[in-house]
């Protein structure tokens, strides 16, 4: 049922069976002897266990940050809670560290004399706030690029001999005022210009 | 660490690594409440290091200076001419060796070059 490595990582073979109770107990173990212990309801469980030829990367949680900030405890001892090998958490502590350490220093916080816990607190708060908002900006991205490409695509389609024979059949008919060219150029104006206020605001959106 | 549910089903999300005294503790648990002391021990895959080769660079006190400005590893490496695990190492370690030295000693932090020669004197 348990695997084990010989690193100290463990795993089990397949997930566990369990009554209701045996499933709060397991959890409670957890929680009791670890820190950030997250409850993730899933729709399946992973097919690859701990094998020697696999590498396992567990991604940090945003429940683990306040104990790598946290500036009593060493790294080993921090490793520890979290069930993570040392070399992991020192680097992630080293990578989380900068950030941190510019965010208080444009925010005007002060490490050594506030409470480093709200400190943290608020840290966590403002990664989760930066986070969503490039979420954001991407997703609007994704949709501004979709629309150029339609525009692009239009622009092609006024400019085929198509698009020219019909408008010049509607202008025949009288369906249509004016010059078909003028009408062509007016129509692919518009468009370039959409394209040109998109990108404009992709770029501020950048900054 | 994650911990996956579905009804009557729990998993660890990754493996978990444990030390000697979890690992013992673990074992005991799943004993007791699974009934089962079911053990399969295999071999771990490692991170390929071959062809990387150490070289220590004593850290002067400008360079641990810089590792308070708040740059990210990128930029500190190209600043410091160091690799990024370098960088993330001395980090981790300095910039909470200083916090707390900081804290006793009412110094401000980012540290100024004088201040973290005056830690490295007493620390040393």
């Amino acid at each position: 049922m348990i695997i084990q490595g010989n690193k100290g990582s463990v795993d089990l073979e397949s997930p566990i069976e369990a009554t209701e109770l045996q499933k709060d107990r397991f959890i409670n173990f957890f929680k009791a002897n670890y820190n950030a212990v997250k409850i993730v309801e899933v729709r399946s469980f992973r097919s690859i266990r701990l094998n020697p030829n696999r590498m396992f990367l567990r991604k940090f949680i945003d429940e683990e940050i306040p104990f790598l900030l946290n500036l009593d405890n060493p790294v080993g001892k921090v490793a520890e809670s979290l069930g993570r090998p040392i070399m992991t958490v020192a680097k992630k502590r080293g990578e989380l560290l900068p950030t941190f350490i510019n965010w208080t220093i444009k925010a005007n916080r002060n490490m050594v004399t506030e409470d480093m816990d709200k400190l943290i607190a608020d840290f966590i708060e403002y990664q989760k706030k930066y986070r969503e908002e490039k979420k954001q900006i991407r997703k609007e991205g994704k949709n501004k690029d979709k629309r150029i490409k339609e525009l692009q695509e239009r622009i092609e389609f006024w400019k085929s001999s198509k698009k020219r024979e019909e408008l010049e059949t509607f202008a025949r008919f009288g369906k249509i005022e004016g010059n078909v060219d003028d009408l062509i150029n007016k129509k692919i104006i518009e468009f370039q210009e959409e394209i040109g206020k998109i990108n404009l605001n992709l770029k501020k959106s950048e900054l | 660490m994650i911990i996956n549910v579905k009804d009557n089903w729990v998993d660890f999300d990754k493996p978990v690594r444990m030390t000697e005294r979890q690992i013992k503790d673990f074992k005991k648990f799943i004993q007791e409440e699974f009934n089962t002391s079911e053990i399969k021990y295999v071999k771990e895959k490692e991170p390929n290091r071959e062809g990387i080769e150490v070289h220590q660079k004593k850290w002067e006190a400008w360079e641990m200076v810089a590792l308070f400005s708040g740059e990210d590893t990128p930029t500190l490496e190209k600043k410091l001419n160091r690799n990024s695990m370098s960088i993330q190492m001395m980090g981790q370690k300095i910039v909470f060796e200083v916090l707390a030295w900081a804290k006793k000693r009412g110094r401000a932090i980012p540290p100024t070059q004088k201040d973290i020669e005056d830690f490295l004197g007493e620390n040393q």
